[in-house]
């Protein structure tokens, strides 16, 4: 399906209305963003890298520039997808995740503090991580609370084991310092930002 | 409606229409690498709820002190599908006002309005609406000066290493020296709120009277100060509360009065002089909600009723 013959022939277009697109896909990350738990659709048609979600390519196109170091999960770093990012939003992609600004895994990570998680007095500079799951459900056993959600809400991350749950609660008690993260599985996604409190109902997973 | 005229509040002027988009500007003025940093910067701020994220401010075509800050925000987030709705001290028809919501307009086609409740996106200067706002709206305030411990603390370093530590305390003295002196706080604006716990914020100039309405609002908030560079945020249904002490508790402004115009006895007034002899009355800041009600047929001790003909012709 994919010829590799040449730059020209692996590359496929970005956004087909840049100026546009961007801000969709900037707002619906923002409802995202803004209310955790809530699963934003981004409803483009975009022929991206072969190993990247459709949700994961709209958010890159719309946000990852220069300024901006990406790193890219060993498993989805093939050349065609390295090509197209580095095209279409002029950044360097890293190997070292600590330096990233944005991130984009296959599945959740080992370690979550190989990434940056900002400074006391700055910590926006901690990292965005946009995670490809397989299944995004709102009937958890995940129960969310925190800024953006009234009372309480429910999310199923059936691929996320539970031991990432644990490092990140652990990661969470220095914050301001944190990552945000943005799950995405095909168009979808849903955003857990770093005062979300998730807890997992026992013996429902 | 001449960019000059300063019509009073409770007259509500012609809807805007939409314009078309003006050719050679690019869609809502900024380009896009200034967008994605500011938008870069409005999710982190998000995600730190209160913390003031620094950005690359970029000139707009307006001086500063017109809401540069509010107008990159909103020029960052504003989209084709949206409707806006500009309020200065509460009011859609000042000339601060009418000139962004034009700019916007013009620079990115956009719908605009009057009505609260017709509005996606609301920008504002030194008010927040009446009339409680939905899942569905965003809140943009135009902010002077975003730091709250300036007036404690004039170095930037400091107060940056005050917030990191959460280093509050030569705040609080401040304010009950404040209750030691005038034996209240006399903080009428801008009055200092602590979000979710954490981080001390400066709500810009609003009203006291308007603080309680940024506790558990159901729309994001977003701040803009455009010449010290910080955009902030407050997400949906989080905590915002105005600092006081338990034994001087917070308090909002109130009224003897009611509208003269509407008879609201729950909103913010502003004194108008009616003529040189010196009288005067209270009407409604915000004059959205004032028409409103004066629509579902409140009236005022000085307000004229309506009749469905001069409904028809507001209209
Ligand atoms: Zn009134």
């Amino acid at each position: 399906m994919m010829s590799t013959n040449s730059t020209a022939q692996m590359l496929t277009p970005g956004f087909s209305d840049p100026v546009s697109q961007s801000q969709l896909v900037f707002r619906r990350l923002l409802d995202a963003m803004a209310r955790p738990g809530s699963i934003e659709t981004v409803d483009l048609d975009i022929e991206g890298p072969e190993t990247l979600d459709l949700a994961a390519t709209a958010i890159t196109l719309a946000l990852v520039d220069f300024e901006t170091p990406l790193y890219l999960a060993p498993a989805l770093a093939t050349p065609a997808a390295e090509t197209y990012l580095k095209f279409h939003c002029g950044t360097r992609i890293i190997t070292d995740a600590k330096d990233a600004a944005f991130g984009i895994l296959d599945g959740t990570p080992e370690d979550l503090s190989t990434f940056n998680t900002g400074t006391e007095e700055y910590p926006e500079l901690g990292a965005t991580l946009i995670i490809q799951i397989e299944t995004i459900r709102t009937n958890g056993p995940l129960t969310l609370t925190g800024p953006g959600i009234k009372d309480s809400t429910e999310l199923g991350l059936p691929d996320v084991p539970a031991s990432f749950w644990d490092a990140r609660t652990k990661l969470q008690r220095y914050f301001p310092r944190g990552i945000d993260l943005v799950f995405v599985s095909g168009a979808e996604m849903v955003a857990l930002p770093r005062t979300t409190n998730v807890t997992l109902q026992s013996g429902k997973e | 409606m001449s960019m000059t005229q300063e019509a009073q509040p409770w007259q509500a002027p012609e809807h805007d229409k939409p314009v078309e988009q003006v050719e050679g500007y690019n869609f809502a003025y900024l380009d896009e690498q200034t967008k994605r940093m500011i938008r870069r910067a409005i999710l982190k701020g998000v995600a730190i709820p209160g913390y003031q994220v620094p950005f690359g401010s970029r000139e707009m075509p307006l001086p500063y002190g017109w809401g540069t800050g509010g107008m990159q925000v909103t020029a960052a987030v504003i989209g084709e599908d949206d409707t806006l709705k500009v309020i200065d001290q509460g009011a859609d028809d000042t000339t601060n006002a009418v000139n962004i919501r034009r700019f916007f307009a013009k620079t990115a086609g956009v719908a605009t309005t009057e009505k609260t409740s017709d509005a996606s996106l609301i920008q504002t200067r030194h008010r927040i609406p009446e009339k409680p706002l939905t899942d569905d709206q965003i809140l943009i305030y135009q902010v002077p000066i975003p730091e709250p411990l300036r007036w404690v603390e004039p170095r930037e370093t400091e107060t940056r290493k005050m917030h990191a530590l959460e280093e509050y305390g030569v705040m609080h003295v401040s304010l009950y020296e404040s209750i030691a002196r005038f034996g209240r706080i006399t903080t009428a604006y801008n009055y200092p709120v602590q979000v979710n716990g954490r981080y001390i914020m400066a709500p810009s100039p609003i009203p006291k009277f308007d603080n309680p309405k940024m506790h558990q609002m159901a729309a994001l908030q977003l701040f803009g100060a455009g010449r010290e560079k910080r955009i902030y945020a407050v997400p949906p249904y989080t905590d915002v509360k105005s600092l006081d002490f338990e034994d001087h508790p917070f308090t909002i402004q109130s009224w003897e009065e009611n509208c003269a115009l509407c008879g609201a006895d729950d909103s913010y007034l502003d004194e108008v002089i009616t003529d040189d002899a010196g009288g005067k009355m209270y009407v409604c800041s915000d004059s959205d909600y004032c028409a409103e009600r004066r629509e579902a047929g409140h009236v005022g001790d000085q307000g004229e009723p309506q009749t469905p003909a001069q409904k028809g012709a507001a209209e």
